[in-house]
C-alpha cells in the first residue's frame, strides 16, 4: 500500500529529538531524559500500528493500550519542568485520573475501531493544559533568554501537536464512514503540522544544558 | 442533518491553521515580553548600582 512521504517524515521525525538528546551527551536533566521517552514511545508505537496495519489490518485498537502510556510519560516530563510543588503534584496526579477514564470510555463507548474520538480530546486536551501552563508559568519566571531554555521550544512544539491532535479523532471517525479521500488529506495536513512541531521540540533538545542551582542568580 | 466530509475537512485545516498561528503568537509575546523584563531587571538593578555608589563617592 502507498503511503505519502509525509507519513513517514512524521513518523520518524519522532527521533530527531531523542538524536538531539544523545548528541549533548549523557548529563541530561530529569525531564529532558522522561521527553526522550516519550519521543521513542511515539515512534515505537507508530511503528507496531504500522506493521499491525499490514498484517493483521486493524490497528486502532492498539491506541487503547499506547495512549495512557503516552500521556503517563508526557504528564511525568511536564511535571519535572514545574518550578513550584503545586502544579507538579496536580500533574502526576493527573495521571492516575486520566488513565482509567481513558480505559474505561475507550472499553465502554469507543470500541476496537476508533480514532478515539471520545477519550482523545479528553487527553489531548489535558495535555495541551499542561503545556500551555508550564510555557506560560515557566516564561514569567525565567530570567534568562528564554530561546536557550530547552522547555520554551519543547512546550512550544508540544502544545502545537496537541492543539491540532484534539479534533483529530473525532474529525477521523467522521470522515471514516465516508470518502477516505477527505481523511487522508486530514491525516496529510497534520502530519506535516507534526513535522515542524517535532524540529521545534529537536531546538529546544539541542539548547545548552542548564547549569547547577547553585550557579543560578537568585 | 450532518455536515459534509469537505466542510469537515477544511474546517479542520482551518481550525487547525489558526491553533498553529495562535500557538506561535503565544511563543513570540511571551518571548518579547520577557525579553522587555530582563532589560527593565537590568535597568533596575544599574539605578539600585549608581544609587548604592553615589553617597560613597561623594
Amino acid at each position: 500500500m502507498y503511503y505519502p512521504w509525509e507519513l513517514y517524515a512524521a513518523t520518524f521525525v519522532q527521533l530527531l529529538p531523542v538524536v538531539g538528546g544523545l548528541l549533548q551527551g549523557g548529563n541530561l536533566p530529569p525531564a529532558r531524559r522522561w521527553f526522550m521517552l516519550w519521543c521513542l514511545l511515539s515512534f515505537i508505537a507508530d511503528g507496531v500500528q504500522f506493521i499491525f496495519g499490514q498484517v493483521v489490518g486493524n490497528n486502532l485498537w492498539l491506541r487503547m493500550i499506547i495512549a495512557p502510556v503516552q500521556v503517563a510519560v508526557a504528564f511525568w516530563a511536564l511535571s519535572l519542568w514545574q518550578l513550584d510543588a503545586k502544579p507538579r503534584r496536580v500533574m502526576r496526579q493527573a495521571i492516575f485520573f486520566l488513565i482509567p477514564a481513558t480505559i474505561v470510555i475507550a472499553m465502554l463507548w469507543e470500541g476496537p475501531v476508533s480514532f478515539g474520538d471520545k477519550s482523545g480530546p479528553m487527553l489531548q486536551l489535558a495535555l495541551l493544559a499542561g503545556c500551555v501552563y508550564t510555557l506560560v508559568s515557566r516564561s514569567v519566571a525565567s530570567t534568562v533568554r528564554l530561546a536557550r531554555e530547552d522547555w520554551f521550544w519543547i512546550t512550544l512544539g508540544l502544545s502545537l501537536y496537541f492543539a491540532l491532535g484534539v479534533a483529530l479523532g473525532p474529525v477521523a471517525m467522521a470522515l471514516l464512514q465516508g470518502n477516505t479521500e477527505f481523511l487522508k488529506q486530514v491525516l496529510l495536513f497534520k502530519a506535516r503540522a507534526d513535522i515542524l512541531a517535532f524540529v521545534l521540540m529537536t531546538i529546544g533538545m539541542l539548547c545548552p544544558l542548564p547549569r547547577s542551582l547553585s550557579l543560578k542568580p537568585t | 442533518m450532518s455536515a459534509s466530509p469537505q466542510f469537515v475537512t477544511e474546517a479542520y485545516i482551518a481550525s487547525g491553521l489558526a491553533l498553529g498561528l495562535l500557538v506561535f503568537a503565544l511563543g513570540a509575546a511571551l518571548a518579547l515580553y520577557q525579553r522587555r523584563t530582563l532589560r527593565l531587571r537590568e535597568q533596575l538593578a544599574d539605578c539600585r548600582r549608581q544609587l548604592g555608589a553615589g553617597p560613597a563617592s561623594s
